[in-house]
């Protein structure tokens, strides 16, 4: 009786360590170590306006992504806010973005690190 | 015995010191939340801050992300208002022991927006809305 009851006691203070080690050993098979996710900006609009006269078509988001093989060397081009607002332009076959929210998710990884750059807000077309 | 508590109490707290801290990281300044050339200002509501929140596992995994488009819906929601003006956003992170709090502030004068005269702006079939500026 005595000595189940020390051998209880030993496995409930042993409980929290064990599910900390549970969720590290899962995340560090996974091959993910860190994932974070930062505001980066917020625009009325990405662009000059053109003319006064514009339609709201509806919101859209794109992303551009960069790799880092080994966290430090680029393998393919950086994140491009340029490319990434025109694309989320184009889906909607608009001329303009307004009300930009910018965010940044990195994500590191065993074998480098994901940079993505995503762009979101409402595409508008002018009136010609 | 005593001394021993006293021992174990104040290991706590420094621990507690050592772990639990913020840090405030400027995201960004602008001038409107949306476009106002030729749109007028009919009503200044204030001075208003939104915020919206995430949280981290040990400060590595992030579980959903600081949204500043919630946290601009929130500010707004304070006085009323259609947009923000003189806007700033900042992101406050704070450590407790095993888990980390991510917050998206945003604050700026909530402001009513001169609604568009009928025929400037009409709703068409495709859902899309006409605006003057």
């Amino acid at each position: 009786m005595g000595r189940s009851g020390v051998s209880d006691k030993r496995h409930r203070r042993r409980l929290p360590a064990a599910i900390a080690c549970g969720i590290l050993c899962t995340a560090l098979v996974s091959g993910c170590v860190y994932m974070h996710t930062v505001p980066s900006g917020l625009e009325p609009q990405a662009r000059t306006a053109e003319r006064g006269v514009y339609t709201v078509i509806g919101e859209s988001e794109s992303q551009s992504s960069s790799f880092n093989l080994l966290w430090v060397l680029p393998v393919t081009p950086r994140i491009d806010y340029d490319a990434t607002v025109s694309r989320a332009i184009a889906r909607l076959k608009g001329d303009d973005l307004i009300e930009v929210r910018t965010w940044i998710e990195r994500q590191i990884w065993i074998l480098g690190m994901v940079e993505i750059l995503h762009v979101k807000g409402k595409v508008i077309r002018y009136e010609k | 015995m005593s001394r021993s508590k006293n021992m174990f109490i104040s290991m706590i707290i420094s621990g507690a010191v050592l772990q639990i801290s913020c840090m405030t990281t400027p995201v960004t300044v602008t001038s409107s939340t949306t476009p106002l050339q030729s749109r007028k200002i009919t009503e200044d509501h204030g001075r208003v801050q939104g915020s919206h929140k995430a949280w981290s596992v040990f400060g590595l995994w992030m579980i959903g992300r600081p949204d500043i488009d919630l946290a601009i819906k929130d500010a707004l929601s304070k006085k009323g208002g259609d947009a923000l003006v003189n806007v700033t956003c900042y992101e406050r992170t704070a450590w407790f022991f095993f888990v980390s709090m991510h917050q998206v502030f945003v604050e700026g004068d909530a402001v009513s927006l001169e609604k568009e005269p009928a025929g400037e702006t009409k709703e068409r079939k495709d859902g899309t809305i006409r605006r003057k500026r």
